[in-house]
């Protein structure tokens, strides 16, 4: 039979009366409402149980101490333990998403190997042992034919205890070099060394003592050491009365917060010391005992008779008069003088660290209460090492294969600091890192550690501690198999190239060791995890309890002893009056040219490290800035005809590059503050790792500092 | 022929209800079998005696735990204990093995409700079988059916496709909360139960 | 809420850990900050004055909860948003928005979001999610809930101990609980001997854009009267 259309439509029409009687349409709208929340962009949530353990952040050398979430034992969330005796319940933004690194985009999953060789090479992947078996010939090589080249380390994070294995390890190579890179050291303390006629144990400063504190760009809230210490100090200030003067070329956040902030001028540091100098001299302020102690003295008191603070104060941008109260006030309390580095900045050069050093043999702080302490480093057993040295004392093209360590210690420098102590043929460099980074291009081989939180490693002394101090980061997550820690490294390697053993297989029998020479020593006292009890070392049963209390997060801190003035020689240690030749006159600073200066965050100077949320604070918002931006003081960009967002080159003896202008209130006028930064997209994961960007365009001097460089800018 | 349009028309609308009120719920709901059965009345009768919460247990900060976990199991039964065939594979295939058995969730919840056992329990002293039913007496694990759409049980919406409940524990969708909250006057805020 | 501005150091881990918290997302590529999602935000302020008197201060703005013809709650069609009367906390379901955005306009803060893009998570990182906040997709508004999830956690345990009430330390924002300098202090306004509220009624202590009449339970402190002045017309960056 014929059916009509218009049968059909009847039909149609009937049915969806009938389905308006059933469940169909209202089932299948709700139904799919549930649909579309089940995308597979939208991640289910994880199930399980709760946990609360304890570990450290590895991600710089102030190692605070974290209480971690965790949900299916992963890790959910961290944050600072309230109460611990050496971070005070801090953790910065990089802590607070450490837990995200092991899945960072740039992180490393498999050795790699660069083939080819400059803007050519890529990337090829590679295994452990193929990497070996190309180190341990040229290791070989350089024990039969040393004078061709040697092998150095790179350590960006000494005193750990695998700082130890590297030590011992390139003590077996001849010619075989430990050094340490620009920013892992405490600049003040290391100048003070020259200063002091002993060189046993270790210098430090004793703020929680102290009145007084004169930082010299010391970020004291931008990344210094362990930084729940200097927060926890300068939020108690209300009632302990301490006092920071912050003499610095910006006006930072540790500017901001200080009693007092001295706008230095970048690059005059020396000129304020030492005609801070000259105010203490003159004034009578210096104690007559350094007077006579000091073998310099005459030669330092005819050396700041040319900074007056009233000719000077235009050089370094401060009034005589703040000059004076300054040299005033701490001379009149307890006090500490100290310098620090910008992240990407670097050190001021030797004679300014000297120069500022040299106010607290000055004013007598050195093993003084409330002024710079000595005290006992980490116990440990003997062991026959290579002596660490400054990157810049490695002689030029003396270094065949370098190793460096993927320990940050927060800070950068450029490229071109490594690639000079590289033989001619360009060396061989391994990298032993997590991520793929900016350096990363220097590399011929990238052999991948554990990320954050994924392997068992230490938290050692931060710098400028005053007392030792010692814990584990306990691993919150399992490393993949590829990933390749420091100690099996070397003594895979080691053995392939029959050099000795390196004296255990893991960095946890090195951690045991190091726990076991603690304990024998009975010094110190362990805090359990939260501050909730606290035992001496000596009343432990046995080296198991001091073991076990690491394991679950505790943290052991020495003993703090009683001071002794530490006996001291010099003003100027090495150093000669002529270094500071022409640093009193006007001429001498006027350069009509802007400077350069590369700044950065902590542990933030490359996209690499930075976990991938950071974008919060570096791309969401405007409270810290992307790489490749110039910041510039809006009176200083109005005199240059220029404005905020334009495009501009900035050119200097060593190239020029195209950035951003950020206008900035907080940069001093005549200052470019080059951010070396993570890069904008910094979520995408890519091969090739960003260049050095503003970094590249810095002068190295002599010394290997590079903080301050002319340039100039104009609109591109 | 007369009143054929009328026919034609009613025949649609027979057809719709056959196809929305049988053939729809068919082809909606997927079977999916547990991984293997489970007899609470064995657990809970008058020969063990054991009572819901000596399994569903709540964890130290509160939340509830849910379906028990191998480990529970293993409380009793690291080797077998009774002759069922049920237990053997438990102890063989789950136990032994410390693998966990991969239930299907009847009562699983979109990702942004929060339920807080705890509150309903303990302070509202809600009785389980009011939103589970006799569940603890059953011999015999129900059916579980995955709406195909959705992905979620079929005892969410209810077992039968009209959504009203032939028991005043099956269904669990955002009204029957609701309902229950407004009746005790706890009907403050979204956030009460969406996270 | 109170916030000491003048402890602020800027630092940001309370926008971290509130992203952490709170599921939130790295930033899409092509996002900006006009376009990034951060429930909470600090915004960076400068005195204008020119050097060396200048000065700056860090402003962290969270969802201010406004209480008083709260504008989101008012605009939105969906009723995606509204005020809980039992803690006077403003709850979004993004679940329920239909992303009009008509609530970003409404809102003078600024202190809300949309997710212009799906959230982009790296990898792996999907593993380490917050389980007590339910994540969003793409074409939804978001904005702080003062840590509800954490609220859960407290009316649980409490619920657990047989407690009628949550124990003050259990339910901490994620931002009060990072922040350093301990410069957030976060408790129940309406009781009259919480520091809190001690604080709210100092005389530094002031409401941003109190002249709109919104009521806002956040509260900022500063003993600097540039800061205090800017509070009715504050030039966000």
């Amino acid at each position: 039979m014929n059916i009509t259309r218009r049968e059909l439509l009847t039909f149609a029409g009937g049915s969806i009366l009938g389905a308006l009687f059933t469940p169909v349409p209202w089932k299948l709208l709700d139904d799919s409402a549930i649909w579309t929340q089940n995308w597979s962009l939208i991640p289910g949530l994880p199930r399980g149980p709760e946990t609360f353990t304890f570990t450290g952040c590895t991600l710089c050398p102030g190692g605070c101490a974290i209480k971690a979430r965790r949900v299916n034992g992963l890790p959910v969330s961290l944050v600072g333990v309230t109460g611990h005796p050496v971070s005070n319940g801090f953790l910065c933004p990089m802590g607070i998403a450490g837990h995200h690194l092991a899945y960072h985009p740039l992180r490393l999953r498999r050795p790699w190997a660069f083939t080819g060789k400059g803007t050519d090479s890529l990337l090829t992947p590679s295994t452990l042992e193929e990497v070996i078996s190309n180190l341990a010939p040229i290791v070989k090589d350089i024990q039969s034919s040393p004078t061709k080249g040697t092998v150095a380390v790179l350590d960006q994070r000494p005193d750990r205890v695998v700082s130890d294995v590297y030590r011992r390890f390139v003590s077996n190579i001849p010619g075989g070099m430990y050094a340490l890179a620009p920013g892992s050291e405490d600049p003040t303390l290391t100048a003070l060394r020259s200063l002091c006629k002993t060189a046993e144990g270790k210098l430090g400063y004793d703020l929680e003592n102290t009145e007084v504190i004169l930082s010299f760009g010391a970020p004291l809230l931008d990344g210094w050491s362990c930084p729940g210490r200097a927060v926890h100090l300068l939020q108690n200030r209300i009632h302990s009365g301490l006092r920071l003067i912050q003499a610095e070329g910006v006006q930072s956040r540790t500017a901001l917060q200080a009693d007092t902030w001295l706008p230095l001028i970048p690059g005059t540091e020396a000129v304020l010391a030492l005609a801070i100098g000259n105010v203490l001299i003159r004034e009578r302020l210096v104690p007559s005992k350094i007077e006579k102690t000091s073998a310099d003295f005459q030669t330092y008191k005819k050396l700041v008779a040319k900074f007056q603070p009233e000719t000077v104060a235009d050089i370094c941008g401060i009034p005589a008069s703040a000059i004076s109260e300054t040299a005033r006030t701490i001379a009149s309390h307890s006090s500490v003088v100290m310098s620090g580095y910008n992240p990407a900045g670097g050190p001021f050069d030797a004679a300014t660290e000297t120069a500022i050093a040299g106010l607290n043999a000055l004013l007598g702080n050195i093993g003084r209460i409330g002024g710079i302490s000595l005290h006992r480093p980490l116990p440990s057993g003997p062991v026959s090492t290579s002596p660490a040295i400054a990157l810049t004392e490695i002689p030029d093209h003396s270094v065949r294969l370098l190793l460096i360590d993927g320990a940050e210690s927060g800070h950068t420098y450029p490229s071109s600091l490594l690639r000079r102590k590289l033989t001619a043929d360009g060396g061989t460099v391994v990298m032993l890192s997590p991520y793929l980074s900016s350096r990363s291009a220097l590399a011929d081989f990238l052999v991948p550690s554990p990320a954050a939180f994924e392997s068992l490693e230490e938290i050692s002394t931060p710098p400028g501690a005053h007392r030792a101090s010692f814990a584990l980061s306990l691993p919150l997550m399992k490393q993949p198999d590829t990933a390749v820690d420091a100690v099996t490294f070397l003594s895979k390697l080691a053995g392939a190239a029959g050099l000795p053993s390196l004296g255990a297989e893991s960095m946890e029998s090195f951690l045991k060791q190091r726990a076991h020479d603690i304990w024998l020593s009975k010094r110190g006292t362990l805090t359990a995890p939260a501050g909730t009890s606290v035992t001496p070392t000596a009343e432990m049963a046995g080296e198991e309890q001091l073991w076990k209390g690491l394991s679950e997060g505790g943290c052991w801190v020495d003993d703090v002893e009683a001071k002794e003035a530490i006996p001291q020689s010099m003003l100027l240690g090495t150093l000669t009056p002529d270094r500071f030749d022409g640093a009193s006159s006007p001429a001498q600073h006027a350069t009509g040219t802007m400077r350069l200066i590369p700044h950065g965050w902590r542990n933030a100077t490359t996209t690499a490290s930075v976990a991938p949320v950071l974008s919060k604070l570096f791309q969401e918002s405007h409270l810290r800035s992307l790489g490749g931006r110039v910041h510039i003081n809006p009176a200083t960009l109005a005199a240059n005809a220029l404005s905020d967002a334009d495009i501009v080159k900035v050119t200097t003896q060593s190239g020029s590059m195209t950035a951003q202008v950020v206008a900035d209130h907080t940069v001093i006028p005549g200052v470019i503050h080059a951010v070396v930064g993570p890069s904008p997209n910094n979520t995408a994961p890519t091969n090739q790792p960003e260049g050095e960007g503003l970094l590249g365009l810095c002068v190295v001097r002599d010394d290997g500092s590079w903080r301050i460089t002319e340039a100039s800018i104009a609109r591109a | 022929m007369r009143f054929k349009g009328l026919i034609l028309f009613l025949l649609g609308v027979l057809a719709s209800l056959a196809i929305g009120w049988f053939a729809f719920p068919a082809a909606l709901y997927r079977t999916e079998a547990q991984p293997m059965q489970f007899n609470h009345a064995i657990h809970t009768g008058e020969q063990n005696g054991m009572t819901c919460d000596m399994c569903h247990e709540y964890m130290e900060n509160g939340s509830f735990k849910g379906i028990p976990t191998i480990a529970k199991c293993a409380e009793c039964h690291s080797a077998t204990i009774g002759s069922s065939e049920t237990e053997k594979v438990l102890v063989e295939q789950f136990v032994t093995p410390q693998k966990e058995i991969p239930w299907k969730v009847y009562s699983r919840q979109p990702d942004n409700a929060y339920f807080p056992h705890a509150t309903h329990v303990k302070r509202a002293e809600i009785k389980c079988e009011v939103c589970h039913g006799p569940h603890g007496s059953s011999t015999a694990l129900p059916v579980y059916q995955v709406n195909r759409i959705s992905g979620y049980s079929r005892d969410i919406w209810g077992r039968n496709i009209s959504g009203i409940p032939s028991h005043p524990w099956e269904g669990m969708k955002m009204d029957r909360c609701v309902r229950c909250h407004a009746e005790r006057q706890r009907d403050d805020s979204c956030l009460d139960c969406h996270k | 809420m109170v916030v000491d501005l003048d402890r602020c150091t800027g630092c940001g881990a309370c926008m971290v850990a509130c992203a952490v918290e709170n599921n939130v997302a790295p930033a899409e590529q092509k996002a900006t900050e006009r376009t990034g999602v951060t429930w909470l935000r600090v915004y960076p302020v400068s005195n204008g004055e020119n050097f060396p008197a200048n000065d700056t201060v860090f402003i962290p703005m969270p969802c201010q909860q406004c209480g008083n013809h709260t504008p989101c709650v008012s605009v939105c069609p969906q009723n995606a948003v509204e005020v809980d009367p039992s803690t006077g906390i403003v709850g979004q379901i993004p679940q329920r928005c239909l992303g009009c955005r008509y609530c970003m306009t409404a809102c003078p803060y600024h202190a809300r979001y949309f997710n212009w893009w799906d959230p982009q998570w790296p990898e792996g990182t999907e593993t380490l999610l917050n389980p007590d906040v339910a994540p969003r997709m793409r074409g939804v508004a978001e904005k702080c809930n003062f840590c509800h999830g954490r609220l859960h956690a407290a009316r649980t345990k409490a619920a657990a101990a047989g407690n009628k009430e949550i124990a003050a330390g259990d339910y901490i924002p994620a931002c009060v609980e990072s922040c350093p300098s301990k410069a957030i202090v976060f408790g129940d306004l309406a009781d009259e001997t919480s520091e809190v509220s001690r604080l709210s009624h100092s005389n530094d202590t002031f409401q941003f854009l109190p002249k709109l009449g919104t009521a806002p339970k956040v509260f900022y402190h500063s003993a600097k009267e540039w800061v205090r002045k800017m509070a009715d017309r504050a030039p966000l960056a």
